[in-house]
């Protein structure tokens, strides 16, 4: 289960890195003649414009084009449109790798970063308990008292729409309710025999928060994060669609499903892509998580 | 949407004029084809009418009147059912012209006999004020259409015919002078409350839409105030029906900016005096207008319910009860639009989104017209940027977009992409004027303005490069794909183009935002053309006005401007707008393109009557126009 | 018990300052001036009006006298008046709440009762050890739903149910027709958003009901009330099930708070008109009484409903009131 759960993430990961190396044509290239192909298509190249850019079409008749607009023939060459093209007739594929670079960006790398800071901010106010319990936990209050994506919302239109932005509000968005999640975690270990024994032999603070607890709460760490991933890539996804998304029209996730949205009657297909991806890679976080519980947890693995 | 608030104001009453001219063009030509099928089984089975048919042919056109004849005594054969209703329209027509002959009260028998009973449920977008009732204190487009069937002006533009027509005023005239304006109102109009429709009437209420000092000055009247208040002097009582609205300078077009403009909307005094007018045009049990039904409920955000004002001047209206239920604006708002239609939850579905045409057309039962709209939606050039000094840049930057391409791929039969400066049938359009898509033409603009492509393929003339960024009005819901594309058109013909969101609040800061003068290279603005009123799309092309971000000032164009507002006679006003657009498409002030549509789908068993989809003016199914 | 809500409920005054100050801050950075863009929206530019509609709106007095009036006024209950629409925020707030407040009530019941019943359910068919398959069903279904994203759902919905089959509406809050606010039309237009609203949510209160349920079928009492013969269902549905109701309570708690906030894109597909789609219309068009109001509203809500929740908390665990 580990490794199947495993593989999709990295292998998500390993194109988004290598999407500049990857044969796939520009995800910016608009191409009205593919408009809304369906996935599975297959589209000719008939020749190139002025400036060496291909004239795709869907059908295999050169004469489909207006002379203004093709430079140079070529005989027909088939080129497959493997997840179709959008309202612009961008190629899906290469939309979803190159959009994959940035969701993956908030997905992963904002949500290892939600994760560190509840993580630290939690085992503080739950270890430690009393006064630095008390001004956390208000802070968390206030921040909770602000709905999430309302409070993402103001602070993107205070800061401008950008991917560091972007990570901004949704980190000071999800930060409380972790922050409150990890304490309740750690409140529970904090009592425990092993802690005791650990502050028994005289060990300080910083080493029992790190040492013992920390380790104890980890499986809950594994899956919060999974979770928040899921939430993450629908949460961006809710941005792109009141136009306060990343700057167009370089693709992520969000911004291809908000278009999906617009065109959800005409061309269902272009939503399914970035859809499935997150649901896909959403199961596979949870699996994951599950696993890495289970792994670290030795009475969970007897489940 | 790319047009929103004043833009779309505007542009909806611009839209009017496109539905109508389209939608007169389609009835004619099917009405035609009907015709001739069957003309010859009338003289089969009904010899006798024949012979009323040859009594009429003196007055009307043949066609018409056969088709009347036909509809009534033999079962429609082969033709479909949209045609049937098509034909049904075409025969109310000819019954009005052909009872018109003999007397006018008759008219109103004739309609009066056949109302559909019961109610229409439309589906519209709500926008920032969905709760007027009173036509002259409303924002936008869609939120007028409800107000328009409570509230009336004087005098109603039509665009089907583009003339004047009388509404609440009979009769009117402009003095030879152009400085006033004289209305004579209508006899026997009553307030929904029974009071009489009175000259001081429309004294009090010129005096509150164009008067800002005025105690009960209406707000929300400023979009199309523009065009009149400033020529606004006073309003006088010349007898018990006859009032006549002074200017202080001339205006040729007087009698439409005051008698029809969209703000000239007439709110019951007492009622105004007494509530004030937010609580007049929000509450339906304080609301007190003219118009052929009245507002008895109003749920923000919700529905607005009418019912049948009997007491109307006009013909009887059609329906007991009219509900106008509200959607979001948006597109998924027009998504859910749709789908309440198709799903019989209303009957009638405004501004239909082009991309659930083929959902339209296919299903059962629902007629749905489009309507090209020809709005022009206009993307300002900055004249003052350095690169856009040389007006041959200007015109390269226009010719590089490929406006059919883009709208036939992405909204097909729905939109007319145009490059010239008026829409077809207006009497301004001038067809030489204008900036269609030429990539070789762009080759050698730019050759001329002494541009070579450099290393990379992108234009220079020695330190400036062909750079500059498209400024476009990032929307919920909307990335730009017409930008987009247009991005693209111009990078593939050599410049370096990048797209900029513009943030609608820092927008407004004109000193350092991207709409100030420094920031804005190219940027799109929604505009229509009002009325066909070249002073409204003159105050678009040049500079002074905040709206109009081109910067373009051009001597001979103040010229011609200022002549056109006291020249009387037609068809030299037509020749002065012609040389302005000539002006426009040589220096570029603003490029034109159709981007918006407007869209009307119906219920067939509901509406037999819908020719179109927007204002009062072409809302045959809801009121009748009295015959002039 | 009352010393107890009393001072819960005074904790909650420093907490209201402090997200008024927020609130204030907020709004005070967010860029361009309401005015400007209302005015210019309306194609104004007259210096005139803009200096009188800024005074009518007290936008040219010091920022602490602003925060105060602000503060005073809204206590009264006074939020001002909507830049944009021109109504007073309190009467735009007040519908858009009591149509959120519909469909959040009606998400939390489906939460509830499918959620914590298939959790519990699953929790004891895993502790009975039953078959494989059906087990790994029940563990992982919910994970499915936690997955998709309910606007996908909603649509999906609104096409099969409502414009193909035509047995629900496909929108809005009641149907003009039918007549009167009738329970049963608001009831029908309430399904589709609220499935599409609380699939999530169902799934993931699914899930903590089944591992909350399991960790505390492994505990010693539980063994003990086994041990002691009880009945099954006795072990389960009364000592099992009452420990479960904990965390399961908070969860349906900040569900609830989370809720109100509206789902601005479910909102936009059922055209439901929520306090979702009026704040982020508000905040995208800069009308910032509606977006200072709606955000103190929320906030208000939210932790009086964790106050609730506490109580509640106290009631089921009387150890907390201690604490």
């Amino acid at each position: 289960m580990l490794s199947f759960s495993l593989i999709p993430i990295i292998l998500t990961i390993i194109i988004a890195f290598a999407a500049p190396l990857l044969p796939i044509s520009d995800p910016n290239r608009a191409n009205l003649s593919v408009r809304y192909i369906p996935p599975l298509s297959e589209a000719f190249i008939l020749g190139t414009d002025r400036q060496g850019n291909e004239v795709v079409h869907p059908e295999r008749n050169p004469d489909l084009f207006p002379s203004s607009v093709v430079e140079r023939y070529i005989p027909p060459v088939p080129k497959h449109y493997l997840l179709g093209g959008d309202s612009l007739g961008r190629d899906m594929l290469s939309r979803l790798i190159w959009g994959s670079r940035i969701s993956l960006l908030i997905g992963i790398f904002a949500n290892v970063a939600v994760v560190m800071i509840s993580v630290f901010f939690g085992l503080l106010a739950g270890y430690l308990g009393g006064r630095v319990d008390g001004v956390i936990m208000r802070l968390v209050d206030v921040g909770l008292a602000f709905p999430g994506l309302l409070l993402a919302l103001l602070i993107l239109t205070v800061l401008g729409p950008s991917v560091i932005n972007m990570a901004i509000a949704v980190i000071l968005s999800s930060v409380p309710l972790n922050i409150r999640f990890f304490r309740g975690q750690v409140l529970t270990v904090r009592n425990a025999k092993y802690v005791e024994a650990a502050r028994l032999l005289g060990y300080n603070n910083l080493r029992i928060m790190f040492r013992e607890v920390l380790p104890n709460v980890m499986p809950l760490v594994i899956t919060v994060t999974a979770l928040n991933a899921t939430s993450f890539f629908i949460f961006t996804a809710g941005f792109s669609l009141i136009g306060m998304g990343l700057k167009p029209p370089d693709p992520d996730w969000g911004t291809i499903m908000s278009d999906g949205l617009r065109a959800l009657y005409e061309a269902p297909a272009v939503i399914l892509g970035p859809t499935i991806l997150i649901s896909v890679l959403a199961v596979c976080f949870n699996v994951l998580g599950d696993e890495v519980q289970k792994i670290l947890s030795p009475r969970e693995s007897q489940l | 949407m790319i047009l929103r608030s004043g833009a779309a104001a505007v542009a909806g009453g611009v839209g009017a004029a496109a539905l109508a001219a389209c939608g007169e063009a389609e009835v004619v030509e099917k009405t035609v084809t009907v015709t001739v099928t069957e003309v010859k089984e009338v003289v089969k089975e009904v010899p006798v009418e024949t012979v009323v048919t040859k009594e009429v042919v003196k007055e009307v056109p043949v066609e018409t009147v056969v088709t009347k004849e036909v509809i009534k005594e033999v079962p429609v054969v082969e033709v479909r059912e949209v045609e049937v209703e098509k034909v049904v329209t075409q025969e109310k027509v000819v019954e009005v012209e052909v009872e018109k002959v003999v007397t006018q009260e008759k008219v109103v028998e004739v309609m009066a006999e056949n109302p559909k009973a019961d109610s229409l449920v439309i589906a519209l977008p709500v926008t920032q004020r969905v709760d007027d009732l009173d036509g002259s204190q409303v924002y936008e487009f869609q939120t007028k259409i409800h107000a328009f069937s409570t509230s009336e002006s004087l005098l109603l533009y039509d665009y089907q015919t583009q003339t004047l027509k009388p509404r609440l005023a009979e009769s009117w005239e402009v003095a030879p002078d152009a400085t006033s304006v004289t209305f004579t109102l209508r006899e026997g109009v009553t307030w929904h409350n029974g009071d009489p429709f009175t000259p001081e009437d429309v004294v009090f209420n010129f005096n509150r839409i164009f008067r800002d000092d005025d105690p009960y000055h209406a707000e929300g009247t400023f979009y199309y105030n523009g065009f009149a208040q400033p020529f606004y002097d006073s309003t006088e009582v010349l007898d018990a029906r006859t009032v006549r609205v002074n200017l202080n300078k001339p205006d040729a077009l007087a009698a439409e900016k005051f008698g029809a403009l969209d703000s000239s909307y007439m709110a019951h005094p007492p009622s105004v005096m007494e509530h004030g007018n937010r609580e007049y045009s929000t509450d339906p049990d304080k609301y007190v207008g003219t118009g052929p039904y009245i507002p008895v409920e109003l749920r923000p955000a919700e529905l607005v319910r009418m019912v049948r004002n009997e007491n109307w001047w006009g013909p009887k209206p059609d329906f007991d009860e009219l509900i106008f239920r509200l959607f979001p604006g948006g597109s998924a708002g027009a998504d859910a639009r749709v789908n309440a239609l198709l799903a019989g939850e209303v009957d009638v579905a405004l501004y239909t989104p082009a991309t659930r045409r083929n959902d339209l057309f296919r299903a059962p039962g629902i007629g749905a017209k489009w309507y090209p709209n020809f709005v022009l939606v206009y993307f300002y050039i900055n004249h003052t940027f350095p690169l856009f000094q040389d007006h041959r840049v200007r015109q390269a930057v226009a010719r590089s977009f490929d406006r059919v391409s883009y709208h036939e791929a992405t909204s097909g039969p729905t939109v007319v992409p145009w490059g010239r400066f008026w829409f077809p049938g207006s009497p301004y359009l001038n067809d030489s004027a204008e900036l269609d898509y030429d990539p070789a033409q762009v080759e050698s603009l730019m050759q001329d303005a002494g541009f070579s492509k450099g290393g990379d393929g992108v234009w220079a003339n020695g330190d400036m490069r062909a750079e500059f960024k498209i400024q476009y009005r990032g929307d919920p819901g909307s990335p730009p794909d017409q930008e987009t594309f247009w991005m693209q058109g111009l990078n593939d013909l050599g410049f370096s183009v990048e797209l900029e969101a513009w943030d609608p609040a820092i927008g407004a800061d004109f000193e350092n935002g991207p709409y100030a003068q420094q920031n804005l290279h190219v940027g799109g603005w929604g505009v229509g053309v009002f009325l066909g009123d070249p002073a409204f799309a003159y105050q678009r092309w040049t500079a002074g006005d905040d709206f109009a971000r081109s910067y373009m000032d051009n001597a001979e164009m103040n010229q011609l401007y200022q002549d056109i507002l006291v020249e009387a006679d037609a068809a030299n006003r037509t020749a002065k707008v012609h040389r302005m657009q000539e002006i426009a498409a040589e220096q570029v002030a603003w490029i034109p393109n159709t981007v918006a549509t407007l869209g009307a789908a119906w219920r067939e068993e509901k509406v037999t009557n819908v020719t179109s989809g927007a204002t009062q003016y072409s809302y045959p199914w809801l009121y009748k126009v009295a015959p002039v | 018990m009352s010393r107890y809500i009393a001072r819960r409920l005074l904790s909650i005054i420093p907490l209201l300052i402090a997200v008024s100050i927020i609130v204030f801050a907020m709004s005070k950075a967010l860029p361009g001036d309401p005015v400007e863009i209302f005015l210019r929206q309306a194609d104004i530019s007259n210096p005139e009006i803009v200096a009188a509609m800024k005074d009518k709106y007290g936008l040219n007095d010091p920022l602490p006298n602003q925060y105060w009036t602000w503060l005073t006024l809204m206590f009264r209950g006074d939020m001002g008046e909507s830049i944009l629409r021109g109504e007073p925020v309190a009467e735009l707030l007040f519908r858009g709440m009591r149509n959120t407040f519909s469909v959040a009530t009606a998400s939390v019941v489906l939460v509830v009762v499918v959620g914590w019943t298939m959790g519990v359910v699953a929790a004891v068919v895993h502790n009975r050890g039953w078959h494989q398959a059906i087990t790994r069903f029940l563990a992982q279904a919910p994970v499915l739903m936690l997955s998709i994203p309910g606007f996908g759902i909603a649509v999906f919905m609104v096409l099969a149910f409502g414009v193909t089959l035509g047995w629900l509406p496909t929108s809005g809050v009641s149907n003009p027709r039918s007549g009167e606010d009738d329970i049963l039309d608001l009831a029908k237009h309430l399904i589709l958003p609220t499935i599409g609203l609380a699939l999530a949510s169902v799934g993931g209160n699914w899930r903590l009901a089944r591992n909350t349920m399991i960790e505390i079928l492994r505990e010693d009492y539980i063994r003990m009330a086994h041990a002691k013969g009880l009945p099954l269902w006795r072990v389960y549905f009364v000592h099992g099930l009452r420990t479960t109701l904990v965390p399961l309570l908070t969860s349906a708690g900040l569900l609830f708070g989370s809720l109100l906030t509206g789902s601005f894109i479910l909102e936009y597909i059922f055209a439901w008109p929520g306090i979702g789609l009026m704040m982020v219309e508000s905040t995208v068009s800069r009308d910032v009484p509606v977006v200072m109001g709606g955000t103190m509203l929320i906030a208000i809500m939210y932790l009086f409903i964790n106050l609730v929740v506490d109580i509640l908390y106290a009631f089921v665990d009387p150890r907390v009131r201690y604490a």
